[in-house]
C-alpha cells in the first residue's frame, strides 16, 4: 500500500521555491537600495 | 556599478531553464516510490539544497583562510556571500527534510547527526552575522569573520562526529530500525537521472547566486567607502 | 653556579637561560600571574562566577525535580551546563577588564609574541574555571548526596575545561572588541564548543554510571582531539584577533 503523501511533497516544494524567491527578492532589493544610496552619496560628494 | 556581464546574464537564464526542467523531471518523470509515496520526491531537491549548503560552507572556510593570508577584501566579500547562500540553502534543506521526515519516520525532527549538524551550522552562521553586525571597522570585521568561519569550519566536523558517536552508543530512539534504514530506498535509473540533474542544476544556481552576491558585496563596499569620504 | 670554562657548554647554558621557549614561558606566566594576583585582591570575577554557578544549580534543582532517580542520569548534564554558563561569565569579564583598562593595548606594545598574551589569558581563565569547579563539585556532592570524587571524572573535567577555555579565550577577545560585546560571547561560543560539551557530558555520565572504559574512551579521544586542534588553531590565529 502506497500512502498518499502528495500534500507533503507539495508543501516541501512550496518551501523550496518560496525561500529561494524570497532570497532572490532580497538580493534585488538590497541592490536597489545600495544603488540609491550610491547616487545620493555621489551627489553629496559633487556638492562638496 | 556596471551592468551584469553577458556570461552572467546567460547563466541567469540557463539556471532558470534548468530549474524548470529539473522540476518537471521531479514531478512528471521520476517514478513513484512505493513505500513512502509522493513525499519521497522531496529527496531530489532536498539533497541538492543540502549540497549547495555544503559548497557554501567549504567556500566560506577557504575564503576565510585566503583572507587571513592576503588581507585582500575580495576574499571577505566571497566569504560573506558563501555564508549567506549556505545559510539560505541549509535552511531549505532542514525544513524540507523535516517535511519529509514526518510521513516517513512519523516525527518532524530527529536528533540525527546530519540534521543536528545542519542545525548547528545554521546557528554558527547566525552567530557569524551577529558578530559582523557588531563591528564597524570593515577591516576588523573581515578579520574576525575569517577567524570565526575557520573555527566553525573546524568544529562542525567534530560536532558531526560527536553526534554520530552519541547515536551509535545510544541506538536510534525513533521506530525500530535506525532512521537511515527506514528512510532508505534503492534508486532506479530514472530516479538517478532526476537526482543527478537536480544536483547539477543546483550547483549552477550556487555559482550564479554567489556571483550575484559578490557583486552586491562589491557595491556595498563601494557605498561604505563613499560614505566615509562624504562624512569626513 | 660555577662557570664552566668550556665555550660550548657555556654557550649551551646561555641558550637554556635565554632560549625563545624559556622567555616565552616566562612571559606567559607573567601575564597569567598578573591576572591571578589582581583577582586575589579584588575577587570580583571569582565571586561572580561562583555565585552564578550556585544559582544555576539551585534553578536546576527546581526545574528538574532532582530526586534520587533522575539525579543519577542528569548530574553530568547539570554540572557541565553550570560550568559552561559560569565559564562565559568569567571569560567575558576577564577580557573586558583588559579592554577597559587599556591593558590589552599595553600588552600589545610589549616586545613579546602575541600568542604569549593568548596563552597567559587562557591559563588564568583556566585557573578561574578550575577554582569554580573545585568548589561546585563538593557543594553538589553535599547538596545531593552523590559521590563525585572520581579520578576519571576529574580527568574529564580537566580535558573539557581546557577545550572550553581554549576556544572561549579566543572568542572572548573578539567579542569584547565588538559593539554588542555583552551578549555576543555565548552566541559565538556555544555552537562551536558543542563537541566539547557533548563529549564531556557523555564521558562524565559514563564514569558516574560506572560504564566500562571501552564505552568512555571514544569521548575522551574526542576531547583530546578537540583540545589539540583548537589550541593549535588559536595559537595560529590570535595574531589576527588583536592586530591593530
Amino acid at each position: 500500500m502506497t500512502p498518499d503523501t502528495t500534500n507533503f511533497m507539495l508543501a516541501g516544494y512550496a518551501v523550496i521555491f518560496s525561500v529561494m524567491a524570497i532570497y532572490i527578492a532580497s538580493l534585488i532589493l538590497r541592490w536597489r537600495n545600495l544603488k540609491r544610496d550610491l547616487i545620493i552619496l555621489q551627489e553629496m560628494q559633487a556638492k562638496k | 556599478m556596471e551592468r551584469q556581464p553577458l556570461i552572467l546574464q546567460i547563466l541567469n537564464i540557463l539556471s532558470a531553464v534548468l530549474l524548470a526542467i529539473a522540476a518537471c523531471l521531479v514531478f512528471f518523470y521520476a517514478p513513484l516510490e512505493l513505500v513512502m509515496g509522493n513525499v519521497q520526491k522531496i529527496f531530489y531537491f532536498h539533497v541538492a539544497n543540502a549540497w549547495v549548503g555544503m559548497l557554501g560552507f567549504v567556500a566560506a572556510a577557504v575564503a576565510g583562510i585566503a583572507y587571513l593570508r592576503t588581507h585582500d577584501m575580495k576574499w571577505d566579500i566571497l566569504e560573506m556571500a558563501a555564508v549567506e547562500i549556505s545559510l539560505v540553502f541549509f535552511l531549505i534543506a532542514i525544513v524540507t527534510g523535516s517535511i519529509w521526515a514526518y510521513p516517513a519516520w512519523g516525527t518532524w525532527w530527529t536528533w540525527d547527526p546530519r540534521l543536528t549538524t545542519a542545525a548547528i551550522l545554521e546557528m554558527i552562521y547566525l552567530a557569524y552575522l551577529l558578530l559582523r553586525q557588531g563591528i564597524e571597522d570593515p577591516e576588523r570585521r573581515a578579520r574576525f569573520g575569517a577567524v570565526y568561519t575557520l573555527i566553525g569550519g573546524l568544529s562542525v566536523p567534530l560536532t558531526f562526529l560527536s553526534i554520530r558517536l552519541f547515536r551509535t552508543i545510544h541506538p536510534a530512539l525513533i521506530g525500530t530500525a535506525s532512521s537511515a534504514a527506514q528512510g532508505g530506498f534503492d534508486m532506479s535509473a530514472p530516479m538517478k537521472l532526476t537526482f543527478f540533474f537536480s544536483l547539477f542544476t543546483f550547483s549552477l544556481i550556487f555559482v550564479v547566486l554567489l556571483w550575484h552576491r559578490i557583486r552586491l558585496g562589491r557595491l556595498a563596499e563601494k557605498v561604505e567607502q563613499l560614505k566615509l569620504n562624504v562624512m569626513q | 653556579m660555577k662557570r664552566n670554562p668550556s665555550s660550548i657548554t657555556h654557550h649551551a647554558s646561555r641558550i637554556t637561560h635565554h632560549s625563545p621557549l624559556g622567555s616565552f614561558l616566562r612571559a606567559v606566566t607573567a601575564i597569567a600571574w598578573k591576572d591571578l594576583a589582581a583577582e586575589l585582591r579584588s575577587r570580583e570575577l571569582l565571586s561572580a562566577m561562583l555565585v552564578f554557578a550556585l544559582l544555576v544549580i539551585l534553578i536546576f534543582n527546581f526545574a528538574l525535580e532532582l530526586d534520587f532517580k533522575t539525579r543519577s542520569t542528569v548530574t553530568a548534564g547539570v554540572l557541565w551546563v553550570t560550568f559552561a554558563f559560569a565559564g562565559t561569565l568569567g571569560l567575558n569579564r576577564s577580557m573586558a577588564i583588559e579592554k577597559d583598562r587599556g591593558c590589552l593595548d599595553g600588552l600589545l606594545l610589549a616586545p613579546v609574541d602575541r600568542s604569549v598574551i593568548y596563552f597567559g589569558k587562557a591559563i588564568s581563565n583556566l585557573v578561574f574555571m578550575f577554582i569554580v569547579e573545585a568548589i561546585v563539585l563538593p557543594v553538589y556532592s553535599v547538596l545531593y548526596n552523590t559521590n563525585l570524587f572520581n579520578l576519571g571524572l576529574i580527568g574529564v573535567i580537566l580535558l573539557g575545561s581546557v577545550g572550553y577555555v581554549a576556544v572561549g579565550t579566543l572568542l572572548a577577545s573578539m567579542a569584547v572588541q565588538a559593539r554588542t560585546r555583552d551578549v555576543l560571547l555565548p552566541i559565538l561560543l556555544f555552537p562551536v564548543v558543542l563537541p566539547v560539551l557533548v563529549a564531556a557530558v557523555k564521558a562524565s555520565n559514563g564514569l558516574l554510571q560506572g560504564l566500562e572504559m571501552a564505552e568512555i574512551m571514544p569521548w575522551l579521544n574526542l576531547l583530546i582531539v578537540y583540545d589539540v586542534i583548537f589550541i593549535a588553531i588559536a595559537f595560529m590565529v590570535f595574531d589576527y584577533v588583536v592586530e591593530e
